[in-house]
């Protein structure tokens, strides 16, 4: 069941030629921007100036030619990896359509992978609709939440931590998403290790079971009050932590203020929210924490 | 640095674009033609030479050759060149004359259907015609005389024609007959021309009533419709087809294509795709004799066109009972083959047909029953009810025992009476009936001797005649085949009394169909497994392939061909997932793929090939004005 040759079938898919690339590309630049950063923390921590401040980095000069002809030898050095690309790689043909088959494993393109990846663990209208919202709505938020003015133009871990520390956290965990949907999802979306031979008739014993029901309570009560517990927990992670937070770390909420400390600490328990529920479903077969009659969390 | 990075990088693109280019230029299929074009040069070229030298020994072509040579000269010498160049002259004159005429004539005769619209316009505005009528007379008597003139000087010309002709007669007569016996070399060095300038191209069929088909099969395959590439020293590839008269001119390769028969892409121009052995194509090219599997779409039945290896499937077919199980639409639903249980228990030993029923072909390595995916529990199961449901008083004589006395007597009376024309003792004999060489341990001898006595009152419809042997001959008989034992036969215990264990049996026995074959006492036969018809058009995500979607290791590939093939071979290789029900019936390699072409034919296609693909057999009266023509 398990075989090299199984991976390498997986990874060399002409279909994911693109995530190989990804994985190479996030360690080589997660790895170069922390390189810059040590160097510079090394820098502030001697008193010098960071390397980016240094005299002979100060020197200002024209877009043109300067910058524009090193994007024009880029772009003809990626010309040139697309021409080769294409040339060798072939579409990926699947079997000839059928409309009464469904292909199985049905999947997104491979940068809809880690959307898809969370509609296991979330009711569709959250992981369709609200996080991704959300995602956005954060994203526009962060030049309004983070005043920081420490890194400005250069590279830094020791100024920056919080704010390189929570990017970081997503950033991994939406391609971990991405990565897991591409390689490790095979037929019927079950789960295969590297190597493991994708078998279309592989069963997982997966029952899940609501919150509600780890509480003995009786899926036929009234939504509200079978799921008022349910409402305490999450309640109380949405208003307690922001209080102990506040309380135990009384620097970050003063830098910040109410209001940006609101934001802030609201974005950043949804997105450790998600792999929560995650480990939820993984560990305890949660299915959701929230049952209502419009939507489940 | 700058300038260096970009120096490289527009190489590289280059490089790279180049790459792209001869990629895209460098087609496998170019290189087939231009071996052939080598191929069919080189043979056309020995083909002149041959000719040329056989001419070269023909005396009388050499004679001929000289004379024409000679007159040649002749015709061609100064004087006759000056007598030629005068003659020349004087036809061009004469020429010119009988243009002269001929145009005088043209132009009274335009002027005559100009005079002719004028009447009829004036008729027809109610206008005087007759000054009009006048003059088209008067011109018609002119145009009389010119033609008359024309035909005076054409006379002078024809003789003037017929004299020159006359004078190089012998001169002529000599070429033309030389030009024919050269005709063929012409032709040749024609072809060579043809061969030399024939450019590389993509060769295809585009057949609108096919569903828009397109071949490109003799892209590669240049000869397959030519005579003269039978010879097996020629590339396979580029060999005439088969029959080619039957296959590409009977059934015009224009109007059919090749995948049509063949299967397989014909668009594509890869020697692996083309041929549909890559992933994901659902229909890869029949391999061999398999591709008579497509004759059924348009021919109806292949009684009397050649298909002889799909008539062998379909004989097997027949004569293995498949169509005891499954059904398929037009054949007739299957006899019961196998021989009667209604009063097995009064011939079997319980311990012996738990062991047949488990495996037929330990006792009987020939056997005609097939093996059953049961095991020994289930035999006995089987066997238990069969023993417990049937008449155990079979039989006019009671209680027969053998005589030992009279075994010498038994084989001499085999022998003699010609038993062993049909049943083989321990392998030696001919293989119509059962080998008897360990029936002692099958069949107890009162059932023997009654069977031997008159076998169709057991089984009537079983092909063993009644010798007519008197009671002692048969006593004899029986008394010598019962000492043929199984030895070592594997040991069981059948309680035929156990009415659970029977229950059991029975349930078994009507899910594997036994009675399809048999005839069984409660038990009705069904045709209830699938139906083959249109078979080999099922939809591929139908067919239960268990684990073994990709699996080498049993050479199970997912495709309609391979999972087809392998369940004939061994039906067991799909029995990860539900147990499959059918016996294996050991069939040869050979056996598999003629079975597999008949169920290969098993398209249901007929409504999708429009109506003219379709075979109509004539009619008698047309077959009747047919041989009346020869």
């Amino acid at each position: 069941m398990y075989s090299f040759k199984n991976f390498l079938d997986i990874l060399t898919t002409p279909d994911n030629v693109p995530i190989l690339l990804l994985i190479a590309m996030i360690v080589a630049y997660t790895w170069i921007s922390f390189h810059k950063a040590f160097d510079n923390d090394k820098r502030l921590a001697q008193g010098r100036p960071v390397w980016e401040g240094e005299p002979h980095n100060q020197e200002k000069v024209h877009t043109w030619p300067h910058l524009l002809n090193i994007e024009f030898i880029v772009s003809i050095i990626a010309m040139a990896g697309l021409t080769l690309w294409s040339t060798f790689l072939n579409a990926p043909l699947e079997d000839p359509a059928n409309n009464s088959v469904t292909p199985n494993p049905s999947k997104a393109p491979w940068y809809f992978l880690g959307l898809q990846e969370m509609l296991v663990y979330f009711d569709p209208w959250i992981a369709g609709v609200v996080l991704p919202g959300i995602i956005v709505v954060g994203l526009i938020a962060i030049p309004y939440i983070d005043t920081n003015p420490k890194g400005n133009g250069y590279y830094s871990w020791r100024d920056r931590r919080f704010a390189i520390g929570v990017f970081l956290f997503g950033w991994f965990l939406w391609m971990a998403l991405i990565i897991e949907g591409t390689i490790l999802r095979g037929p019927g979306w079950n789960f295969f290790m590297p190597g493991e031979y994708w078998d279309v008739h592989k069963q997982v014993a997966l029952v899940n079971i609501n919150f509600s029901e780890l509480l003995n309570i009786d899926p036929k009560t009234f939504w509200l009050a079978r799921e008022l517990p349910a409402i305490i927990i999450l309640g109380l992670y949405f208003t307690i932590t922001p209080f102990l937070v506040a309380k135990f770390n009384k620097k970050f909420y003063e830098d910040l203020g109410l209001v940006r400390y609101g934001v802030t600490i609201m974005l950043l328990l949804l997105l450790v929210g998600l792999p929560v529920k995650m480990i939820l479903r993984l560990t305890i077969n949660l299915k959701y924490i929230l049952v209502t009659p419009w939507f489940n969390i | 640095m700058r300038f260096r990075a970009f120096v490289i990088s527009s190489m590289l693109l280059f490089v790279m674009t180049v790459l792209a280019v001869w990629v895209d230029f460098d087609r496998e299929w170019k290189k087939y033609q231009s071996d052939f074009n080598k191929i069919e040069f080189d043979k056309t070229k020995s083909e002149l030479e041959n000719l040329k030298k056989s001419m070269d020994a023909d005396a009388d072509y050499k004679k001929l050759e000289a004379s024409y040579k000679s007159s040649e000269d002749q015709v061609n010498s100064p004087e006759a060149l000056v007598k030629q160049k005068d003659l020349d002259q004087k036809m061009a004159k004469l020429k010119f004359d009988v243009y002269k005429a001929e145009r005088d004539a043209k132009f009274t005769k335009s002027t005559i259907g100009s005079l002719d619209y004028q009447i009829s316009r004036n008729i027809s505005n109610n206008d005087a015609t007759a000054s009009i009528n006048d003059q088209k007379m008067i011109l018609q008597a002119k145009l009389d005389e010119q033609n008359k003139a024309v035909d005076v000087v054409r006379a002078s010309f024809d003789k003037a024609q017929k004299e020159a002709k006359d004078d190089i007669k012998q001169y002529t007569d000599l070429k033309s007959k030389f030009e024919d016996k050269n005709a063929k070399v012409e032709l040749l060095n024609k072809k060579l021309d043809v061969i030399a300038k024939r450019p590389i191209d993509i060769q295809q069929i585009i057949i609108p009533e096919l569903n828009n088909t397109v071949d490109r099969c003799m892209t590669c395959h240049m000869a397959a419709n030519t005579d003269g590439f039978e010879d097996k020293k020629y590339p396979k590839v580029f060999q005439t087809h088969p029959n080619r008269e039957l296959f590409l001119v009977k059934h015009n390769v224009k109007d059919f294509g090749c995948v049509v028969c063949h299967q397989g892409q014909g668009l594509s121009t890869k020697s692996k795709s083309a041929h549909g052995w890559v992933e994901f194509w659902e229909k890869p090219m029949f391999k061999g004799k398999q591709v008579e599997a497509s004759c059924i779409k348009c021919h109806k039945t292949t009684d009397n066109i050649p298909a002889d290896y799909f008539n062998k499937g379909k004989e097997l077919v027949t004569a293995s009972n498949c169509l005891a199980c499954h059904k398929i639409e037009g054949q007739p639903a299957a006899v019961k083959n196998g021989p009667p249980l209604l009063q097995a228990s009064s011939k079997l030993n319980a311990t012996w047909m738990v062991n047949w029923v488990e495996n037929p072909r330990h006792y009987l390595p020939r056997s005609k029953m097939p093996t059953f995916p049961l095991g020994k529990e289930e035999a006995t199961a089987i066997t238990a009810y069969v023993l417990s449901s049937s008449d155990p008083n079979y039989g006019i004589k009671k209680g027969v025992v053998p005589d030992p006395s009279l075994v010498g007597n038994g084989q001499r009376v085999f022998k003699a009476k010609g038993c062993n024309s049909c049943h083989a003792i321990k392998g030696v004999g001919a293989n119509v009936g059962p080998d008897l060489g360990r029936v002692g341990s099958k069949a107890n001898p009162t059932w023997m001797y009654n069977w031997i006595k008159n076998p169709q009152s057991y089984h009537p419809g079983t092909i063993m005649p009644n010798l007519g042997l008197t009671d002692e001959e048969t006593l004899s008989v029986v008394s010598w085949l019962q000492t043929f034992k199984w030895d070592n036969m594997p040991q069981s215990q059948v309680d035929i009394h156990n009415v659970e264990l029977a229950t059991k049996g029975k349930a078994i026995m009507k899910n594997y169909n036994c009675a399809s074959c048999h005839n069984v006492v409660g038990l009705e036969g069904a045709q209830n497994c699938p139906e083959l018809t249109g078979e080999a058009e099922k939809d591929i995500h139908k067919f239960d392939f268990g684990y073994a979607h990709r699996d080498p290791l049993r050479g199970v590939y997912h495709t309609r061909e391979s999972y087809i093939y392998n369940k004939i071979r061994s039906p067991g290789v799909y029995d990860d997932f539900v147990k499959g029900k059918m016996p294996r019936f050991w069939f040869t390699d050979e056996q598999t793929s003629q079975a597999y072409t008949y169920i290969m034919g098993m398209t249901g296609k007929y409504d999708d090939l429009p109506y003219k693909y379709i075979y109509k057999p004539k009619t008698v009266e047309e077959s009747n004005e047919e041989i009346k023509k020869k």
